[in-house]
């Protein structure tokens, strides 16, 4: 039961899970920001163990990944800039204190 | 235990335990470094499943580029003491991940067997990216292009 595609498969599983848990449990841009990469590394991992296990000599999950990665390095360009923006404007790292565009008489 | 196993496990381990000190550690300098220590890991996970250029590129692009990128973002901030937790999401998110593990393992069960697969040669990457892909590639530069237009602007915003 216990090889190789098993545990990677078994740790892409923890690390979304992980990601699911820190973005649904952070108030701080920066922790959440670490969370999308930790599911977005964990949707590589598992893309790479499935390739390897079903189709070892195909080469376009490796090209998607390569895209992936090129993506989310962009995503983490233009998160940590929105992140020192809110930083900048309200003093605090907290997202919950972004409510501008929240309608008034909540 | 086979050693190639043994090898994939604890790599595993580590970033199971890394994951774990990114989410949970109150400093966010430390979580951005063992963020870092898990990017590096997941690298060498690619490059044992025979995918080496990708694994080189994840360690250039993420461990170096996005965790440094990280790393100056925090430099740009004073240190928060305040853990800033949503404590009241923390059962439902802990019950939901549970739940989310239960599915995942027992949809996975069936997967078995020791694969030995070949290793990607990177030539054959730059063909496939260089033909059938080059769309893709201009799309991508285009999304690039865009975030660094975009990001430039939100940096200059400033408090009315």
């Amino acid at each position: 039961m216990l090889n190789e595609t098993y545990i990677i498969i078994i740790t892409s599983t923890i690390m979304m899970l992980l990601g699911i848990y820190g973005l649904s449990t952070r108030k701080n841009a920066m922790k959440m920001l670490i969370s999308i990469e930790l599911l977005v590394n964990a949707g590589t991992l598992n893309i790479m163990a499935f390739t390897h296990y079903f189709y070892p000599s195909v080469i376009d999950a490796h090209i998607f990944v390569l895209f992936v990665i090129a993506l989310a390095a962009a995503e983490a360009a233009i998160g940590l800039a929105l992140f020192l923006a809110l930083y900048r404007i309200y003093g605090t790292p907290d997202i919950d204190i972004v409510r501008k565009l929240r309608e008034t008489g909540e | 235990m086979d050693y190639n196993l043994l090898i994939i496990l604890s790599l595993g381990l580590v970033i199971i335990i890394t994951g774990i000190m990114a989410v949970e550690s109150k400093e966010l300098m430390h979580a951005v470094f063992f963020l870092g220590v898990l990017l590096v890991v997941i690298g060498e996970l690619y490059i044992i499943l025979g995918g080496e250029f990708v694994g080189v590129v994840q360690i250039l692009i993420y461990a170096g580029g996005v965790t440094v990128l990280m790393l100056f973002t925090l430099m740009f901030i004073p240190k928060t003491k305040d853990r800033m937790e949503k404590p009241f999401m923390r059962i439902p998110a802990l019950i939901t991940v549970l739940l989310l593990f239960t599915l995942i393992l027992t949809s996975i069960g069936y997967v078995s067997g020791i694969t030995t697969g070949s290793i990607i040669n990177p030539n054959a990457i730059a063909e496939s990216i260089n033909t059938g892909y080059l769309p893709l590639v201009g799309i991508v530069g285009i999304i690039i292009f865009i975030v660094m237009i975009s990001s430039a602007y939100i940096s200059s915003v400033r408090r009315e």
